[in-house]
């Protein structure tokens, strides 16, 4: 009932449709592929690594989904977006970087079906002709068109094709013409693009059938530099580690590529479970594939952050940030354990313990997921992501529907409810580089020196090892933290107690910050453990050693105009810290997470600039944050 | 006459006056044939060849059969949706007309690449599409505020009062993105620094040893200028692939919008009061 509705005004609206529809517009031809030769060096190259902020997610008209959002804008568009140029949304208004351009970028269109929509709605195509076609570009009929509609969507979910409808030549071309946008755009020291697309995979569940829902298994495919003429999709095989014996192959012939799972929220427990796709045992082989092909996890997204869950963390305060947790296009809630990530990191250090190889040690990143060419990261400027769906406030439940002026007796409409009212701000992907080239920034994607936030561009380093408390006041403390340790992602291999030193850097259009946490994963025979220690507090104070935990530094937001008080947080946080828990011979993940002050939530600012009450059951103000990938800790 | 024959409003007039003789044809076709469906071999043909599309095998005699009787019901509905006037105010239909119609209008006017010379005085008429802005490179050697809010300001003061040495690499705080900074142009410094700092970098005379302190979303800087490019525009030769992207995008909006006034000059608009 729920997904009907919104495939029918999608679908209704995709007919209003104007703008380029064929796949080869002019601004479109193929170019040349531009390289970089590995010893020149571009401008702002440094030995001691610069922060790069990108996005790994977004979706164009080539996505079989997008188009019926009405959204016609191509990767070329995702590039000028991300250097700085203004977009129409498809609902009408203009969409743009508030903030500085991006450093990196990719756009990552659904490789199912990739392209076909557009022709199912060209005249000119062949693909026009087809009866699903005219059901769901032709028809007037909105039961025809969802109906239609969810053939592809049920396809997709299924991984067999439709006859006729996937033509894999096209799909072939459009892929093509993907990677030469992405070649074309690539400016070494400036941006930096990438070849990718999305491997949209998901399981089924036997308690819906006749639904949608199932565990999202969703990744995406990124390519270092050189991309093959063909992708490889879930049409070839809905199961994940085809894609990596695929990829490996791939790599064989000299493409490296990773894939970066996203969404683990809603993937009903699957996407990091204890056994293999099939249900078989997870053995050495599948292990060590997999970190090889998945390095890094998109963690923050619009659909939700996927770091833990208050039912797996009730001693964290802040578990509760931005929670998603309703399988795709339903109702039903996903499971929660096997969905994310802190837990996985236990389960990693298990698997390793019994195969040798630990398959879930990966780091971190975030992006938007964003299907309208252009994420929207700013709370403050909120377009959400499924163009025409979720366009309004109103549609996406952050003031009353149908005109009402309050939401006193006022009917809700479900998918606002249920769906786009929980869904958050984009996050962004940080990458720590030398400088700003696809080989740099994939290497630091490769050595996980990645971290991941909630939006805003918070600066935070992260280094294990040898670590002193007077390296903090040292003029070059990042040229000590690398030569004394490793920086995130590494691995540290220590018979005492591990020592770590963690600084974060306040966006300067952001809030100040509240606290520096380390957040410490590790696996026992019962089972994944955890603790939350915060390390450093702002305002001069100190954590309670009983509870390792700061004082509230008093922050709060002006709801009325959503100005924040003054005079709490710091610009600045660090902080030298050992573990005090530490048990010989214990193996655990530790990474840091670092909290601004609280800001106003999108559907706060939404409701703010109409003049509207706030959602009574929405939060009012959220706590943006870092987090940073892993150090893993080992005994000899 | 070539390239008057390259003209897309010409094309444009061309295809108006077909587009005329072939409706006023067909109005003389309706009135004539009103209750006759003319079923063509070349649409038996069609919907022949769509049905081996879909269906990889060739239609049988009953599916032909099935095809035309299909056709048939489909061309009576049609025509007596129209006889009733059902397409008159149907939203879908004008919007996929006026669509089909927008396609025509760009695809009449790709324009040709202008050339060389053309280009170049072009460039030079409009040299603010391609302006490289003002760049500074500078050293700074940063104060944090931390434990010392009250007194970071005239710390600074007397840092810079008592001089900077050689190894100014090693005086201040460590701060998260670095001490030497290279060609930033202002975006760039307020990505790192926030919006007042970068105001009043880009403000600071172009003198060479250290100046300030500057106040910024971090603490205290004090701040040496090692280099201040000018905005400039560059040669013509040197970023020609660029001035053609951009030519050619202009010239393409352009012709989009005189093929759209050209088109809405031909109607008589009334706009009731």
């Amino acid at each position: 009932m729920k997904i009907k509705w919104m495939v029918e005004s999608a679908a209704i609206l995709g007919l209003a449709a104007c703008g380029d529809v064929s796949v080869k517009s002019p601004a479109d031809k193929p170019a040349s592929s531009k390289t970089v030769a590995k010893a020149e060096r571009t401008t702002g190259y440094n030995p001691t690594k610069n922060v790069y902020f990108g996005d790994l997610h977004i979706h164009t008209k080539n996505s079989f989904d997008a188009y019926i959002f009405n959204v016609r804008t191509t990767p070329a568009h995702v590039y000028r977006f991300a250097s700085g140029d203004t977009l129409k949304h498809p609902s009408g208004f203009d969409m743009r970087l508030a903030g500085p351009p991006l450093d990196f970028v990719a756009a990552t269109d659904h490789g199912a079906y990739m392209g076909i929509l557009p022709a199912m709605d060209d005249p000119d195509s062949p693909l026009s002709d087809l009866d699903i076609s005219k059901k769901i570009f032709g028809a007037n009929d909105p039961d025809s068109i969802i109906r239609n509609f969810q053939t592809i969507g049920q396809s997709v979910r299924s991984g067999d094709p439709i006859d006729g409808l996937y033509d894999r030549d096209l799909v072939d071309r459009t892929w093509q013409d993907a990677v030469a946008t992405a070649d074309r755009y690539y400016t070494p020291g400036k941006l930096t693009t990438f070849a990718a697309y999305e491997y949209t995979a998901v399981t089924t569940r036997s308690d819906s059938s006749g639904t949608f829902a199932g565990g999202n298994l969703h990744r995406n495919v990124v390519f270092e530099n050189a991309a093959p003429d063909r992708l490889y999709s879930v049409l070839e095989s809905p199961n994940p580690e085809d894609l990596w014996d695929w990829m490996d192959d791939q790599r064989s012939t000299g493409l490296d590529v990773i894939s970066i799972p996203h969404n683990s929220n809603v993937s009903d427990g699957k996407m990091f479970d204890m056994v293999e796709y099939g249900g078989g045992v997870i053995d050495a082989d599948y292990a060590s594939q997999r970190i090889r092909n998945e390095p890094i996890v998109e963690m923050s997204q619009v659909k939700g952050t996927s770091e833990t869950h208050p039912a797996l963390s009730p001693n964290d305060e802040y578990a509760g940030f931005e929670i998603y947790d309703k399988l795709l296009a339903s109702n039903i809630e996903s499971k929660i354990n096997g969905s994310y990530v802190r837990e996985a990191l236990a389960r990693g250090l298990a698997l390793e313990a019994a195969t040798g190889t630990n398959p879930y040690a990966f780091g971190l990143i975030g992006s938007s997921d964003s299907h309208v060419a252009g994420g929207s990261y700013d709370e403050n400027d909120y377009w959400s992501k499924v163009g025409v769906v979720d366009g309004s406030a109103a549609q996406r439940g952050s003031i009353p529907p149908g005109g009402a002026k309050t939401w006193e007796g006022v009917e809700r409409d479900p998918n606002a409810e249920n769906w786009f009212s929980k869904w958050s701000a984009a996050g962004y992907a940080a990458v720590w580089a030398e400088e700003n080239t696809r080989e740099s920034i994939f290497s630091g994607m490769r050595r996980k020196e990645t971290y991941a936030t909630s939006g805003p561009r918070i600066r935070l380093r992260f280094f294990g090892g040898d670590m002193s408390a007077d390296m903090l006041n040292a003029a070059n403390m990042a040229e000590q933290g690398y030569s004394a340790g490793v920086p995130m992602g590494g691995n540290l291999i220590t018979d005492t107690a591990p020592t770590f030193m963690a600084w974060a850097a306040r966006d300067p259009r952001g809030a100040q910050l509240d606290r520096l946490q380390i957040i410490k994963s590790w696996n026992t025979a019962d089972g994944p453990q955890e603790s939350v220690y915060d390390i450093v507090c702002s305002n001069g104070a100190s954590p309670d050693p009983a509870s390792n935990r700061c004082p509230d530094n008093g922050a709060s937001v002006d709801l009325s105009n959503c100005a924040p008080s003054t005079g709490q947080g710091d610009p600045e946080l660090k902080a030298v810290w050992t573990d005090p828990d530490y048990k010989s011979g214990e193996a655990a993940a530790y990474y840091v997470r670092v909290l601004e002050n609280p800001t106003c939530r999108w559907s706060t600012w939404d409701a703010l600039k109409v003049g509207m009450e706030y959602h009574p059951d929405l939060p009012t103000t959220i706590k943006e944050r870092a987090w940073s990938s892993p150090i893993w800790t080992s005994s000899n | 006459m070539k390239n008057l024959l390259r003209e897309p409003f010409v094309h444009f007039v061309i295809l108006g006056a077909l587009l005329f003789v072939a409706h006023s044809l067909w109005q003389k076709h309706v009135t004539k044939t009103d209750r006759t469906i003319l079923v063509s071999a070349a649409e038996m043909e069609r919907q022949a060849r769509m049905f081996a599309n879909e269906n990889l095998r060739q239609p049988s005699d009953a599916d032909l059969k099935g095809l035309l009787f299909a056709h048939i019901e489909e061309q009576a509905l049609m025509r007596e949706a129209q006889r009733l006037g059902l397409n008159e105010d149907d939203t879908i239909i004008r919007r996929r007309l006026a669509q089909k119609m927008r396609f025509m209008i760009s695809d009449v006017s790709t324009p040709d690449l202008a050339p060389r010379a053309e280009l170049k005085i072009w460039f030079e008429e409009n040299p603010k599409r391609f302006v490289r802005p003002e760049t500074r490179s500078f050293d700074h050697v940063y104060l944090s505020p931390k434990g010392r809010a009250d007194t970071v300001i005239e710390d600074a003061k007397a840092l810079l009062n008592a001089g900077i040495s050689e190894n100014w690499r090693a005086q201040g705080d460590a701060f998260m993105t670095g001490r030497q900074f290279t060609k930033l142009a202002q975006p760039a410094v307020q990505r790192d620094f926030g919006t007042a700092f970068s105001d009043k970098l880009f403000a600071l005379p172009n003198e060479p040893g250290w100046q300030g302190p500057i106040n910024s979303a971090f603490g205290v800087h004090i701040v040496r200028l090692t280099n201040v490019t000018p905005e400039f525009l560059p040669e013509f030769g040197e970023i020609q692939a660029e001035v053609e992207a951009v030519w050619l995008e202009e010239a393409k909006r352009i012709e989009n919008e005189k093929a759209l006034k050209n088109l809405i000059e031909q109607y008589n608009v009334e706009v009731a009061e």
